[in-house]
């Protein structure tokens, strides 16, 4: 045979052609070279004789005894090729010659295969028929052998497990990913012909000896196991025959419906294993509460966790030709989030399909960023906390909810340019937060891990096991800690965006949650109580601050307060020197008083101002006191100063305006900066305003003008600071009143209706922002008043009943204050006014009266509400005013209403006087006016004939 | 996967060799899991391999490896190249001597085949209508020729190897490999003497 190589290779070349088309090639030989055609054609012969049975068995007889059923249908089974949950894999072959191709028959467990197994396969058939694609192994019959075991007949691969291969080639870790990549598109060509694996795994995943990957089983899962139907699924029968725990999706283990979705999750923990040698889980366990368990709870370490966290670090980065550091590299950011995005827990946080995790994978490949996202702390949290609530706090909880709320949030300021500069610091510092905590509910979870291995040996180590539970503790100190800090430095920011009230509110919400969690298990270290302290006062502002940007819900921050001032005081009785615990206790007592401000408990604000002045007094000469200290201080007098000039205790708050400014211009001189440079100025308007009330509106302007220019020029610099804007129109407001106190009357109407317009406009930016809605109020009314004084009726009654509108959805929205109630008795009382002035005097009376119910009402509740009381003696004076006007020119029902005003009059002046004892400043000046009044409607009817007098041009 | 594999055992064989009983399962034991381990992942499919039996097949075979000398081997493929012509000698010479103890009449105790002996392995092989010996005599033909074939055939009718395992250790494709495979099957299938329907016929076109 000196002619081997020639006939070999001949053969070689024939034996890869079908053999029918074997004869032209042979015929040509024959020309060619007769007797190496003869050769060829007879060894060709004795292949076709031979057959596969030919020289076909195994040596090695592994399992020995074994009982082999040598014939299934029409198939002679050739040798085992593996068992698993469902049956029995042989390799087959037809023994009816009908076709050559080896395939692989699974026999399926007696027992298992119930009838309705080959009903679904002859259902599913068609389906799986069309799954032609060359990375799936094909479906190609099924049926029952004659002792009535069900089978199904597969294509038969030969190949490797996808994970030991990926060993035995030692592919990198991009290699991997390009395995996975063929893999994914062959699961992708399922799902597009609506077949869903349910149960992909390294084994049903193969590599050839080419390299091309090939998937068994599509399908078969659904034909062996229908949707899952009855009430109580048998999950531990279920799992021992069809499923394998450690790759099911947490759907398919709680018996859910299951969808692509669950492939996708299949395949990120196939993903994992590719890359770190290990299974996300480990499920050791057969019973389905426990698997259900750890499927449908636990979160698993992040890939890069996993590989370094691995029993051989060394071998599992050797097989992927790397290092240990270069893997764990390799696998950090892009990879962990991917592989922890296609793992989520709920089938709608995944990847949306098989294609756009393979268009990740591949976006990761080219350097392009990836869309997977973290899983947001939250979501870590979350699944952490269930498993541990006594270790982990609900303060990871909300910690995490603040920062993941807060980063989508944050992407609503997308208007300005500087806002956008805001978002960006902001979304750092969230970030930078975030990977802070991450770090630490990680290393709380490797904590707990090695908690759970102490406690197996509880009874030997007692001693270790408290090391670890008091390290467990630290810990979860820690985590509390940083959520504090972060609610507290995020509010502040926040506080000097506009737009952001939603935003805090959000915050808020679970703050207060979150800090009474953790006042509770607070113990005794007074940096915690500190911190909580000033994150109950900060939250209490956030909830109804007086003058910054709030969500008006004045109980829940009273209560906030309070709580606060609990815990200062305690904090300062401990330690009465400590300058720190002073402060917070002044400051704490300024926030409260102005919430009872707020809810128009007049006396009790009062009261707390001056608390807060009295332990806050003795910082003014401290030399340890801070700048900001000073700041508070004269914040507190400042508003002291605004309660007693609103309640027309005028006399009364000079002083602590002066001692307002004097504290506030230290701190300008020392630190300045918008915020105390615009509180400055407000404290010198207040000083003019008050000087504007007290009578001498002259003195007044120029100080106001040179207040509002300064404010302007600050919220020029500070566009989105809404409480510079606000500042400056406060004092615009007063400076009007001034100017048209003066009679520059056109002067102030143009300063009010450029303010109305500001306000408007910044409405729009933070609608949830109550203070918005109350500084329109009071811009429209300081115009509404002009108006009045012009004689201008109608635009006065136009724009009053709008603000009516206004103040009634306010009242509304401020539940629980006081000043939602008063104002819109005022403005009750503007519009009845203005009706009375335009001859509608039943509309008037309605007005009036609507006004007098809510303020007698307001009186009865707290008669230190002094200017409530003033309010209610000039509807009284209206009133009397509009029977007046309203009275015909003779007769009975003339008298009626003259003596209908005279008893108005009495009234009004019943208040007042009482006004006038309790030493209410100008009070004099009101009786004065009732009193004439009262005089002229007496000479009406005493003078026979007397004709009704014009009604008069008091002020409304 | 080209590191050199050192047999771990031949201490273990020392003690066989000076009658230490004992030593004979921790041998099969490193020697199963030697196979295993370059036979990359053959029986990793097997859900059950830990209730797997050593055959003497393989112990045979790893003795005479050993016995060889103590020499290393340079890749898997080297390995399994080396073990499948051992399991090859071993089978054969196992089949020798029986025919020639039972051809010299001698009163030969014969002792019960365990279910992984060396008989065992023999019958699997030899089926219903294979020589062993007369399979060895058309080898030798075949490797005359092409000793590459005879390496295939060792590898995957001797050793057992599946196709992709084969692939690897001859370093050609699965599809290669399988047309390799009938070639050298059709050369011992007419080296055994065995019918073909038409031989030296048209061919099933005619």
């Amino acid at each position: 045979m000196a002619r081997w190589a020639e006939v070999r290779a001949e053969l070689d070349a024939l034996l890869a052609l079908a053999p029918d088309e074997r004869g032209p090639h042979l015929d040509e030989l024959a020309r060619r070279d007769a007797d190496l055609a003869d050769e060829v054609r007879a060894l060709l012969a004795h292949d076709a004789a031979a057959g596969d049975a030919f020289l076909a068995a195994d040596p090695h007889p592994w399992e020995p005894g074994r009982e082999v059923l040598r014939d299934v249908g029409p198939y002679e089974l050739l040798r085992e090729l593996g068992r698993g949950g469902m049956g029995v894999v042989y390799l087959a072959r037809r023994a009816d010659g009908a076709y050559q191709r080896r395939v692989a028959v699974k026999l399926l467990q007696r027992g298992a295969g119930d009838a309705g197994v080959l009903e679904r396969f002859r259902r599913e058939r068609q389906v799986l028929a069309n799954l032609e694609h060359p990375g799936i192994a094909r479906l190609v019959d099924g049926g029952t052998a004659a002792d009535g075991t069900p089978y199904l007949v597969m294509e038969y691969v030969e190949g490797v497990p996808v994970d030991a291969w990926a060993d035995t080639e030692g592919l990198s870790v991009r290699a991997r990913l390009e395995l996975f990549l063929e893999v994914c598109e062959a699961v992708q060509h399922a799902h597009d012909n609506l077949v869903v694996h349910r149960d992909l795994k390294p084994r049903n995943v193969l590599v050839a000896a080419d390299g091309r990957v090939k998937l068994l089983d599509f399908g078969i899962a659904k034909v062996l196991d229908p949707e899952k139907t009855s009430a109580a699924p048998d999950l531990t029968v279920g799992f021992g025959r069809f499923l394998t725990p450690a790759y099911a999706s947490p759907e398919l283990v709680a018996g859910r419906p299951v969808t692509t979705s669950s492939d996708v999750y299949s395949l990120g923990v196939l993903l994992f294993e590719l890359l770190t040698g290990e299974p996300p889980y480990r499920v050791e366990t057969t019973s389905a509460a426990e698997v259900e368990r750890i499927v449908c709870d636990t979160v698993p370490l992040r890939p890069s966790a996993a590989a370094r966290a691995a029993d051989d670090p060394a071998r599992v980065a050797r097989l992927r030709g790397t290092t240990p550091r270069g893997l764990v590299r390799a696998l950090a950011g892009d990879l962990d989030r991917i592989v922890g995005m296609a793992l989520r827990k709920e089938p709608g946080q995944r990847y949306a399909s098989v294609r756009h995790l393979a268009e990740d994978v591949r976006r990761h490949l080219q350097g392009r960023p990836v869309a997977a996202r973290g899983e947001g702390l939250a979501y870590r949290a979350s699944r952490l906390a269930r498993r541990n609530r006594a270790v982990v706090s609900t303060a990871a909880l909300v910690l995490v909810a603040l920062v993941a709320g807060l980063v989508t949030s944050l992407s609503l300021y997308r208007g300005a340019e500087e806002a956008r500069a805001a978002e960006r610091e902001q979304r750092g510092l969230a970030e930078r937060r975030l990977a802070e905590s991450r770090r630490l509910a990680d290393d709380l979870a490797e904590q707990r891990r090695a908690a759970e291995q102490r406690l197996a040996e509880v009874e030997r180590l007692n001693e270790d096991l408290e090391a670890q539970r008091a390290l467990a503790q630290r810990r979860s100190m820690q985590v509390s800690d940083l959520s504090l800090r972060l609610i507290q430095d995020v509010n502040r920011r926040l506080y000097a965006i506009a737009g952001t009230t939603e935003v805090r509110e959000v915050l808020v919400t679970m703050g207060l949650s979150y800090l009474d969690g953790l006042a509770a298990e607070s113990g005794h270290d007074p940096e915690t109580r500190l911190r909580l302290a000033k994150a109950y006062m900060q939250i209490s502002g956030v909830l109804a601050a007086f003058g910054g940007p709030n969500l008006g819900r004045l109980d829940e921050a009273l209560a906030a307060a309070a709580r606060a001032e609990e815990l200062a005081q305690e904090l300062h009785d401990e330690d009465p020197d400590d300058v720190r615990r002073a402060a917070l206790l002044a400051q704490v007592r300024g926030v409260l008083g102005s919430h009872l401000r707020s809810a128009g408990r007049v006396e009790e604000a009062a009261a707390a101002y001056r608390a807060g002045l009295e332990v806050g007094a003795p910082l003014a000469e401290d030399p340890a006191a801070t700048v900001d200290q000073l700041g508070v201080l004269g914040a507190i007098h400042g508003q002291l100063a605004e309660l007693l000039d609103g309640n027309g205790l005028l006399a009364e708050s000079r002083p602590h305006l002066l001692a307002s400014a004097a504290l506030l211009e230290r701190q300008v001189a020392i630190a300045p900066g918008p915020d105390r440079e615009s509180e400055l100025l407000l404290v010198r308007a207040l000083l003019a305003n008050n000087d504007a009330l007290s009578g001498r509106p002259e003195d007044a302007v120029a100080p106001l003008q040179e207040s509002v220019q300064g404010l302007e020029a600050l919220a020029r610099q500070h566009p989105d600071h809404p409480v510079l804007a606000r500042k400056a129109e406060v004092a615009r407001n007063w400076c009007a009143n001034a100017l048209s106190a003066t009679g520059r009357v056109e002067e102030a109407a143009a300063m009010l209706r450029r303010t109305v317009a500001a306000v408007e406009a910044r409405m729009e930016v933070d609608p949830a922002d109550v203070q918005l809605h109350l500084d329109l109020l009071f811009a429209r009314r300081y115009l509404m008043r002009l108006l009045f004084v012009q004689g201008e009726y109608e635009e006065f009654l136009e724009l009053g009943l709008r603000t009516l509108e206004g103040a009634r959805e306010l009242a509304r929205r401020r539940q629980g204050n006081a000043f939602g109630q008063t104002d819109l008795a005022g403005v009750l009382c503007d519009v009845g006014s203005g009706y009375a002035r335009t001859g509608a005097y039943l509309e008037a009376v309605e007005h009036l009266t609507q006004a007098r119910e809510i303020l007698d009402g307001e009186v009865a509740r707290d008669p230190s509400q002094l200017h409530v009381r003033r309010d209610l003696s000039r509807v009284h004076l209206e009133l009397g005013r509009t029977h007046r006007a309203a009275a015909p020119p003779e007769g009975e029902a003339r008298t009626r209403r003259l003596e209908a005003a005279l008893d108005c009059f009495a009234r009004a002046l019943d208040v007042t006087d009482a006004l006038v004892r309790d030493g209410l400043d100008r009070s004099q000046t009101y009786a004065a006016a009732i009193e004439s009044a009262q005089a002229e409607v007496r000479a009406e009817l005493d003078g026979p004939g007397g004709r009704p007098v014009e009604a008069g041009a008091g002020k409304p | 996967m080209n590191e050199p594999t050192s047999p771990p055992t031949e201490a273990l064989l020392a003690r066989i060799a000076a009658g230490d009983a004992g030593a004979q399962d921790p041998l099969y034991r490193a020697v199963r899991a030697e196979l295993r381990h370059v036979a990359g992942g053959l029986m990793r499919d097997q859900a059950d391999a830990h209730t797997l039996q050593p055959t003497a097949l393989v112990h045979e075979a790893w003795i005479r490896m050993v016995g060889a000398g103590g020499r290393t081997y340079e890749s898997k493929r080297h390995f399994l190249g080396v073990a499948a012509k051992a399991m090859r000698s071993v089978l054969v010479d196992h089949v020798r001597s029986k025919r020639a103890s039972k051809r010299g009449g001698g009163a030969v105790v014969q002792e019960p085949d365990t279910p992984g002996g060396l008989d065992v392995a023999v019958a699997r092989l030899e089926g219903t209508d294979t020589d062993l010996l007369d399979l060895e005599e058309a080898l030798a033909a075949l490797e005359r020729d092409d000793p590459e074939l005879a390496r295939l055939v060792e590898l995957r009718f001797f050793c057992g190897l599946p196709q992709p395992e084969v692939a690897a250790a001859l370093g050609v494709s699965v599809s290669t490999v399988e047309r390799m495979w009938r070639i050298a099957r059709a050369r011992l299938h007419r080296g055994l003497g065995r019918e073909v329907a038409e031989v030296g016929g048209d061919g099933p076109l005619g």
